[in-house]
């Protein structure tokens, strides 16, 4: 294996240093003398993957054990897969080059569901069956977890175990439990699924849970078929993020990989209570790490991989309590090193005073601003308290700073969306550039307008709704290209067939898993990316298995329907989300519950967890 | 300060490219702790320059960097240092200050040698071939190979480049020019005798400034010279 990688394969595939597994911070066991191995598997590819915080942290937690060994695999790029077939070899693990199939546990985290592809691409090309009833004792246990886990269903049919909710204690529960059962270096399956499904709170193991349709296709129950298991899956949540493992070092990628960078966490959850986000939903509530754990992390990070960069990270990072503080205490700490700091996901109402102050000090790179929808009308159904007024005060405050361009995220497809809401964009990227002429002049003044489309996720208060079709979506891109005069206003747009299928596996049943299966038996892979993306092929995949993918995207869900997804518990209450819903069609928006009264959403009371602000 | 590294490039690191291995030196640099100068401006670099690029694919015993330092250090504590947060396969051999005004390695350094092996054991009378193959080669005038390079394709004459090339035992040694005023690349010459590169395992021995008939060291142009061994 190793001669051959070396000699005929690396040679022979792009970017080969993907593929090496010995980057500075990469840790290599001695694979005989630790008993348990998992697998920790990104089903993109490695440049991608590798900017992955939640991989960097269950890294770290895995290797830190003297009994286990945790190894990187990605989806190889298709160079590297056409490789692999023509020579017979099995798909490896980057740190030991050992075939996959040689771990008792392997690991996929779902973060995209345009990656599900990937993921029975991966299990065929490492030679293990794709589908979960095809496995014995022989192969390893596959795992899947992370914020599309919350539908486990689509994929239901190929993995053994979903771990629903925040992956830092429940890795250390299955690896204990696994270590319990392990006998002459086997993992008994059926005996660890059912122990790990009835001891350990956000496990769902869809084999132990039978689901029955109407005959119209909607789902008639989920129910468990075996003793002990529970009819409901609450995810676990890490209630204080301050005690939380968090590496110290972060794998070095030699190649210019995403988010190649120092990134801190500075909270987890958001309670701004964005109606279209599931994040906002599913990682409440709100934990922040304390100032100080994040300087003293930021100092390790730092000095272990000698990054250039240091990002803060979270769903909101402006929301920070301390933000300016922090900031001002990094930038002070690294400037002289030539570190930048870099402040991803900042809301427009955060861009001011003294943290505008002290961004105006960092690098230009991009600054992205989101209002989302175009009119305050549809921003108060989506419950993106953002006015217009903020927004033209926070570029104002970005191109007095110096910035030259800034770039406009937008959604189309939003529930109760009409035409004069799309025409709303167009007028307020005029009125973001005429903001822009006043203060900057030259031809790199540039608006630039992103806009995607709208895919209602589960365990949101848009579950219940159509997603806009593929022709409506098309009819208002048009709009907008049509009314978007002058090169200084940039306009991007996403491909509406890959937010279709997004939006089929987003609210899909276990069904829809059948249409995946053959999709990638015709070769469906690395649907993310443009180029590999045949939508004729998926249309196919579900014509062959009698499915209609619309039922899933496009139609309207009664609140009394049994959801997919409705034995998966992400903390929030049905009740809160029919009432955003109403709330939503109202046009009635629902406040902050850090600053304003609580909503009732159900997390803090039901979780035990409450929201965690440093200073209080 | 300015200090000049000679570090090799093992068989681990040799499917990293030139701007990875740039970007591995900058950030095993900061892990050091060494005093990095800094260029001015919104993005703040550390000022490295390389000899020259060695191929994807290739080793190396002798690869050559210079880097700016803000403050003095002692040259065998920095060398240390640098190997405690080096990749394994990638190893500082030896530093030397050389003076602020001295010319850009990559300016001066203008000769390369290498060691081409085969990664099989070649079939019987392979190297005879081999030999007379390149016998052949070197009795040309012009050697021309096609180059394409964002600006199209052109014609190089390799052969006044091709300054030694022999088959010694089972390896091809061979001594060439190399940087901005003249290039030969190892694959090109295996090409030129009908074999496929990536079935060879191409090591660079050495890298050279050609001064007054003889071959010098970059590290000769440095004062004192620590050795990392």
């Amino acid at each position: 294996m190793e001669t051959a990688l070396h000699t005929e394969v690396l040679p022979a595939v792009s970017r080969p240093a993907r593929y090496l597994g010995n980057e500075y911070n990469s840790i290599r066991k001695d694979w005989a003398k630790v008993p348990l191995k998992m697998a920790l598997a990104f089903p993109d590819v490695y440049d991608v993957g590798m900017g992955h915080l939640g991989l960097k942290i269950l890294y770290h937690i895995v290797n830190q054990r003297q009994d286990a060994l945790a190894e990187r695999v990605f989806a190889p790029w298709t160079d590297m897969e056409e490789q692999l077939i023509r020579r017979d070899l099995p798909l490896f693990s980057l740190e030991s080059h050992r075939p996959l199939r040689d771990f008792h546990l392997i690991g996929f985290t779902l973060q995209y569901e345009l990656s599900y592809s990937n993921i029975l691409n991966m299990l065929h090309l490492a030679g293990i069956p794709p589908r979960a009833r095809d496995r014995d004792e022989g192969h390893p246990i596959i795992i899947a977890g992370g914020p599309c886990a919350y539908n486990p269903e689509p994929l239901a049919d190929f993995i053994d175990l979903f771990a629903i909710g925040e992956g830092e204690y429940v890795i250390d529960e299955l690896i204990d439990l696994a270590l319990g059962l392990l006998h002459r270096g086997r993992l008994p399956r059926e005996e660890f699924l059912l122990e790990a499904a009835r001891k350990i709170q956000g496990i769902y193991v869809p084999a132990f849970y039978d689901v029955e349709y109407h005959p119209d296709g909607r789902v008639a129950s989920i129910s468990p078929n075996r003793e002990g298991v529970p009819p409901r899956v609450r995810k676990q949540v890490v209630p204080d993020l301050d005690r939380a493992p968090y590496p110290d070092a972060f794998v070095v990628p030699y190649i210019d990989a995403i988010h190649d960078r120092a990134t801190l966490e500075v909270f987890r959850g958001c309670t701004r209570g964005c109606r279209f986000c599931q994040a906002g939903m599913i990682y409440r509530p709100v934990r922040e790490r304390e100032a100080s754990t994040l300087l003293r992390q930021a100092d390790e990070l730092i000095r272990n991989t000698g990054y250039e960069e240091l990002a803060l990270s979270s769903l909101s990072t402006g929301d920070y309590t301390c933000i300016e503080d922090l900031a001002a205490d990094l930038m002070s700490r690294y400037r002289d090193q030539g570190i930048a700091l870099s402040l991803p996901s900042l809301r427009v109402d955060s861009f001011k005073g003294e943290l505008a102050e002290e961004i105006r000090k960092m690098r230009k790179t991009n600054l992205t601003f989101a209002p989302e929808a175009g009119t305050q009308r549809l921003r108060d159904v989506i419950n993106k308290n953002i006015t217009e007024e903020d927004l033209l005060r926070g570029v104002e405050e970005a191109f007095a700073a110096g910035w030259d361009s800034v770039k406009l995220y937008f959604m189309l497809g939003l529930p109760t969306e009409t035409e004069e809401d799309v025409l709303g964009i167009i007028d307020l990227a005029n009125k973001v550039l005429d903001v822009a002429r006043r203060h900057r002049q030259g031809p790199r003044v540039k608006v630039s307008v992103s806009v995607s489309s709208f895919v209602p996720k589960s365990h949101t208060p848009f579950q219940w709704e159509p997603q806009a079709s593929m022709e409506v979506l098309e009819e208002r891109q048009r709009l907008l290209t049509q009314g978007i005069k002058g090169r200084r206003i940039q306009l991007s747009w996403h491909d509406v067939r890959t937010s279709f299928l997004e939006g089929v596996f987003a609210r899909g049943d276990r069904r829809v898993g059948r249409a995946l299966a053959r999709a990638v038996e015709l070769g469906c892979r690395f649907d993310g990316w443009s180029e590999h993306f045949s939508f004729p092929k998926w249309t196919q995949a579900f014509q062959e298995c009698g499915l209609d993918p619309t039922f899933y995207a496009n139609r309207r869900r009664e609140y009394e329907e049994v959801l997919p997804w409705s034995h998966i518990d992400a903390g929030v209450t049905k009740g809160f989300l029919m009432r955003e819903h109403k709330r939503a069609l109202e046009g009635q928006p629902t406040g902050d519950c850090r600053v304003e009264e609580c909503p009732g959403c159900g997390v803090c009371t039901r979780l035990g967890v409450a929201n965690r602000i440093v200073g209080d | 300060m300015r200090v000049r590294l000679c570090f090799t490039k093992g068989p681990g690191v040799r499917f990293i490219s030139h701007l990875d291995l740039m970007r591995t030196f900058e950030r095993a640099l900061r892990r050091a702790a060494l005093p990095l100068a800094l260029t001015q401006g919104y993005h703040p670099r550390p000022k490295l320059t390389f000899a020259s690029a060695l191929a994807l694919g290739a080793t190396s015993e002798a690869e050559y960097l210079d880097v700016e330092l803000a403050s003095p250090v002692q040259l065998g504590d920095a060398i240390h240092r640098l190997n405690d947060v080096l990749p394994d396969d990638l190893r500082v051999t030896a530093a030397g200050e050389v003076p602020a005004a001295a010319r850009p390695l990559m300016a001066i350094v203008d000769t390369a040698a290498y060691e081409l092996r085969p990664l099989w054991p070649l079939d019987d009378g392979k190297w005879e071939r081999l030999q007379s193959a390149l016998a052949d080669l070197l009795q040309e005038k012009t050697v021309l190979v096609e180059r394409t390079t964002k600006s199209g394709t052109r014609q190089v004459n390799l052969r006044p480049l091709i300054l030694r090339a022999e088959v010694a035992g089972d390896e091809i040694n061979m001594l060439v020019r190399s940087g901005s005023r003249g290039n030969v690349r190892p694959d090109e010459l295996l090409t030129l005798l009908g074999e496929e590169p990536t079935q060879w395992h191409i090591h660079r021995v050495g890298l050279f400034i050609a001064r007054e008939g003889r071959l010098s060291s970059p590290m000769e142009e440095a004062g004192v010279v620590v050795d990392g061994s």
